[in-house]
């Protein structure tokens, strides 16, 4: 039983890129910790060092109490699941399970019995004398989960186990995924660029951008308070709606454009940080869920979208709408920081903004359409630091 | 038709608009094109490679002359008896075991370690890639020669070298000695040959995905372990194919041994095709020869075939 522990490392190429800096995470023993963020911000990288597969540039890497920065992969007992599989294709589905255990040394009749055990969990029975080249995709991958669990690693890594599998194989098998987690009950570190999978296994979210950790959280933490514009942006499906908007000297009401939404003290009470902003521009962030079709009544807030687009998806619509704001995007911050500009980038004075609404509603496409504000769901960021405010 | 009419796309027939040429004549010339493009190669390759063999066949069961108007008369198997009869025949038979036996699997593991090695980040990998590809390029007879001058007796590099050590003058004659000229025609195939076995196992092990190494690391095999696990396994088609194709050059080795050291002294490092040569231009025995090169033929093409299927076999 074992935690990791990562202490401010970076690991920077030969050719001077920085892949990961200084980056601090614990993953506690059992726990499931997932690394989320986009192609190329360094989660693989992190994953490939913690197995020692990448050397680490500086900072510390330890399991427990062993500092494992110079152990060799071999000897570090962790257990990896790879996104290709890297199933071995000359050994059948049981010699790939038992392959760790051979390599130690177990003996004949245990590997057998393991194997077997681990067969059994992920309904593998069946296919053991099979070859991978003969399996479906679903198959090898509970294969390739199978060669992890039944060495009872410390320490267990997935690096986008399920992104070679269609849509629905990927629901099914990450309930399992998690089951065999719990199963297992050791420090897991998961990554993946798929949010879905972050929120529903993660016990914690780390979310990484251009090497740099952004925030580490429980996923309802991630969603509800996410400390920067970029989290806010990243997590959540679709994404939060960033509008950059002024805050009035009275802080009683926030611009977006040509409309305004009035702010309740309440509003204050929950983001004391407000007071420092009044009569500055900020940026404020709406979810799609929390800009309902407006049901009128009177003294709530409302915004006036024209909509251009609507998704049914049975069980709500998402609308596509514009409106005369300008929209924020958290891309490119670190190019930006590099060259002194603004954190947050504000982009056409046309925001596209996306709501999610219930199906009773008719909206078509060139309608304008209201809706309701929540205001107290509301997130607001700084516009230079793109930091949230809420202090 | 018009498509919007159409809604089962499955059913919708094949439309050939008007002035197209028929369906029949377009598979016709479908099918026409690419022989018409094989055709040059086809009829280089059958005049000479098809001809030649079936000819050398031919030949073997007659006894045939040069000369034309000399009659050729028909000997039945009477050739292929007499090589099993033939005591000559067997140091030249015995030889060419040897070589193969010996320069083999020396090129293979030469080029196998020499392409790990340099897979890998070496610095100047690329020099000494086009360094070992090298000799391959070069040709048989030059390097030949040049090594029958590096072992002659008199003026030969190797003599110079080792009176340089030895402190008197060294007169081995290399060529001229069974052992020793057995040694320089391996020396200079291997030599010759290891580049063209490296350049295939480069190419298989840059093929051997990253992945499946790093997964026997983390599964705990050692590198030895991962070699033979992983790497070997999945290089397993190209091991075969550079297996059958340098048994059937070793086969038929002769360019080497014919200028080094001619198959002398007295027939001690002949192989079969110096053998085969000498019986048809010295002797002008062409039938015999016919019948040495058509048996030979007969067994790489049965050696291939074994070595493939087992091969096959042990991928299961």
């Amino acid at each position: 039983m074992t935690s990791i522990r990562l202490e401010k490392v970076s690991k920077v190429y030969p050719n001077g890129f920085e892949a990961v800096h200084e980056l601090d995470l614990e993953i506690v023993d059992g726990e499931f910790m997932v690394v989320v963020g986009p192609s190329g911000c360094g989660k693989t990288t992190v994953l490939r060092m913690i197995a020692g597969l990448e050397e680490i540039s500086s900072g510390i890497i330890q399991f427990g109490d062993r500092v494992m920065n110079q152990v060799p992969p071999k000897n570090r007992d962790v257990a990896m699941v790879f996104q290709s599989y890297a199933l071995y294709p000359q050994m059948t589905v049981a010699e790939n399970i038992g392959f760790a255990l051979r390599m130690k040394k177990v003996p004949k009749e245990e590997i057998d019995k393991r194997v077997r055990d681990a067969a059994s969990v992920l309904g593998l029975t069946e296919w053991l004398s099979r070859k991978p080249g003969q399996l479906s995709g679903g198959q090898r991958q509970r294969v390739a989960m199978g060669r992890a669990i039944v060495r009872n690693p410390s320490v267990f890594l997935m690096d986008e186990p399920l992104s070679n599998l269609d849509a629905k194989l990927r629901v099914q098998l990450r309930a399992e995924i998690a089951r065999v987690q719990q199963r297992i009950g050791v420090a897991t570190l998961y990554v993946t660029h798929d949010q879905t999978e972050a929120m529903t296994l993660g016990h914690r979210v780390a979310v990484l951008r251009d090497g740099a950790l952004q925030q580490c959280d429980a996923p309802q933490v991630l969603y509800d308070r996410p400390k920067n514009i970029f989290v806010a942006g990243f997590i959540g499906s679709p994404a939060m709606n960033l509008l950059e908007g002024v805050l009035s000297a009275e802080l009683d009401r926030v611009t977006l454009g040509s409309q305004m939404i009035s702010l309740s003290p309440s509003v204050l009470v929950s983001h004391p940080g407000l007071k420092k902003y009044a009569g500055r521009t900020l940026v404020v962030g709406i979810r799609p869920e929390d800009l309902p079709a407006a049901d009128h009544q009177r003294g709530a807030s409302e915004l006036k979208g024209d909509v251009h687009l609507v998704e049914a998806l049975g069980a709500e619509i998402l609308v596509h709408f514009r409106l005369d704001a300008s929209i924020v995007t958290s891309e490119d911050s670190t190019r930006r920081k590099e060259n002194g500009e603004s954190l947050v980038g504000s982009g056409a004075i046309e925001a596209e903004c996306i709501a999610r609404i219930e199906p009773r509603h008719i909206v078509r496409s060139g309608d304008r359409f209201t809706f309701a504000v929540t205001e107290d769901r509301l997130e607001f960021f700084d516009h230079e630091s793109g930091l949230t405010i809420w202090d | 038709m018009s498509t919007d009419t159409v809604t089962n796309y499955e059913q919708r027939p094949v439309v050939i608009p008007p002035g197209a040429v028929s369906q029949r004549r377009f598979r016709i010339s479908r099918l026409a094109t690419p022989y018409a493009l094989l055709l040059p190669a086809g009829f280089l390759y059958a005049l000479f490679i098809v001809y030649p063999i079936i000819r050398q066949f031919d030949i073997s069961f007659y006894t045939w002359h040069i000369f034309p108007g000399v009659p050729n008369p028909y000997v039945g198997w009477s050739n292929y008896a007499r090589i099993f009869h033939d005591p000559a025949i067997r140091t030249a038979a015995w030889n060419t075991l040897l070589f193969l036996v010996i320069t083999v699997p020396i090129q293979m593991f030469l080029g196998l370690t020499a392409a790990a090695l340099l897979t890998d980040r070496l610095p100047g990998r690329g020099l000494w890639r086009a360094l070992i590809f090298l000799p391959v390029v070069t040709s048989w007879v030059v390097v030949s020669y040049v090594f029958a001058y590096i072992f002659a007796q008199q003026g030969g590099l190797a003599n110079a070298v080792l009176s340089f050590f030895a402190g008197h003058a060294v007169h081995i004659d290399w060529l001229a000695q069974t052992w020793t000229g057995n040694a320089v025609i391996w020396i200079v195939s291997i030599w010759k040959g290891v580049g063209w076995s490296f350049i295939m196992f480069l190419a298989a092990l840059d093929g051997v995905p990253r992945d499946l190494v790093e997964s026997g690391r983390v599964d705990g095999a050692s590198e030895p372990r991962i070699w033979r696990h992983v790497v070997i396994p999945n290089i397993r088609p190209t091991i075969t194919f550079v297996l059958v194709l340098l048994v059937i050059g070793a086969s038929q080795v002769f360019t080497q041994v014919y200028i080094t050291t001619g198959g002398g002294p007295f027939g001690s490092t002949g192989v079969l095709l110096t053998y085969a040569y000498q019986q048809a231009f010295s002797f002008f025995d062409f039938s015999y020869a016919a019948a040495i090169a058509s048996l030979m033929a007969v067994l790489v093409l049965g050696l291939s075939i074994l070595q493939i299927r087992l091969m096959r076999r042990s991928d299961g």
